[in-house]
């Protein structure tokens, strides 16, 4: 008659987490090693490639070129159709990346059409310097290329 | 009768006062479960970069608000004592300028042998399997305080070798 208390007892059993807890140590101390906490992403700036004879898009009207100078002041020359240049200067030393995109959101609206701005600089400027410029011309002009190669 | 009465309260008065228990016991299930959240985020984030670059000791890559996804392409690294290609150093710099003998002689023409090798390796192995694609793609991985001079130079002999389509690595910048 003890039939049954005796199946009961067979399913009953205590999980053991040490192992388990062991396990997951070693889990989390490699991932945590191998992880990175860093964002990286990538920043599309290639050079301008052949041109596809079969394309028959109109050329831009205007080309546009912005110019790192060392002393902090932006150069946007833009030669075409418009010949001119926009000086955007700098602010107590530091260069003023809102003023720049201010001033290209304003040529965007003047030549919609142009989808594209070269970037160049003089040569001591820093890289980080320029990635920012680019940053800031992206949103008027997404197809911002490193010039000067 | 008490004295009964005492001797009966001092002993269900021992009956309900017991020893303190030295030993502490271990809440692991409460652990197992902390485990396993910290496993699964850790997963989660190990999971998401398919590309994983990891610049060098040194190296400081400058940030940005936009960005695209990472791509696997040609790796070109400049830090402040060299120019690598693939890991391997190509380039000596010192504060991340070239010697003036190495602009003019020998040390750009190290550099473009460096980017012809990889651009004939990559038309042989383009040659055998014909899943692989010639491209221009060169991922860039600079210091951020790299002058534009150096990037330039590398660049350029890049470009000369067809790899035209820079990817600029950066830090996503939230």
């Amino acid at each position: 008659m003890s039939t049954i208390s005796d199946s009961n007892a067979g399913l009953d059993f205590e999980l053991n987490l040490a192992p388990i807890i062991d396990c997951l140590t070693v889990l989390i101390t490699f991932t945590m090693i191998s992880a990175s906490f860093l964002s990286i992403s990538v920043f599309d700036a290639g050079m301008a490639g052949p041109i596809d004879k079969a394309d028959k898009t109109p050329p831009p009207p205007v080309n546009l070129s912005l110019e790192l100078r060392s002393g902090g002041q932006f150069d946007i020359v833009v030669t075409g159709k418009e010949n001119t240049t926009v000086k955007v200067a700098a602010i107590n030393g530091e260069r003023d990346y809102v003023g720049l995109a201010e001033h290209l959101k304003k040529l965007k609206a003047k030549w919609p059409t142009v989808q594209g701005v070269s970037v160049e600089a003089d040569e001591n400027v820093e890289y980080q310097f320029i990635v920012k410029a680019m940053d800031s011309a992206r949103p008027s002009f997404p197809e911002v290329v490193l010039g000067g190669m | 009768m008490r004295g009964m009465q005492t001797m009966g309260s001092r002993n269900w008065f021992k009956k309900s006062r017991k020893a303190p228990s030295e030993d502490m016991a271990l809440q692991i299930t409460s652990m197992a479960d902390i485990f396993t959240i910290l496993l699964v985020f850790l997963l989660k984030s190990y999971a998401e970069g398919v590309v994983t670059i990891s610049p060098s000791q040194g190296v400081t890559l400058p940030n940005a608000k936009g960005g695209d996804e990472m791509v696997q392409a040609l790796r070109v690294e400049i830090s402040p004592l060299a120019v690598q290609l693939e890991g391997v150093p190509v380039l000596t710099l010192k504060d991340f300028k070239l010697d003036a003998k190495q602009a003019k002689g020998n040390g750009v023409k190290e550099l473009e042998k460096a980017f012809d090798m990889q651009r004939r390796r990559q038309n042989e192995i383009a040659k055998s399997n014909k899943d692989v694609k010639i491209e221009g793609k060169i991922l860039v991985l600079a210091d951020q305080k790299t002058p534009y001079t150096t990037l330039k130079t590398v660049l350029t002999a890049a470009a000369l070798h067809g790899y035209t389509d820079f990817k600029l690595i950066v830090v996503k910048q939230e």
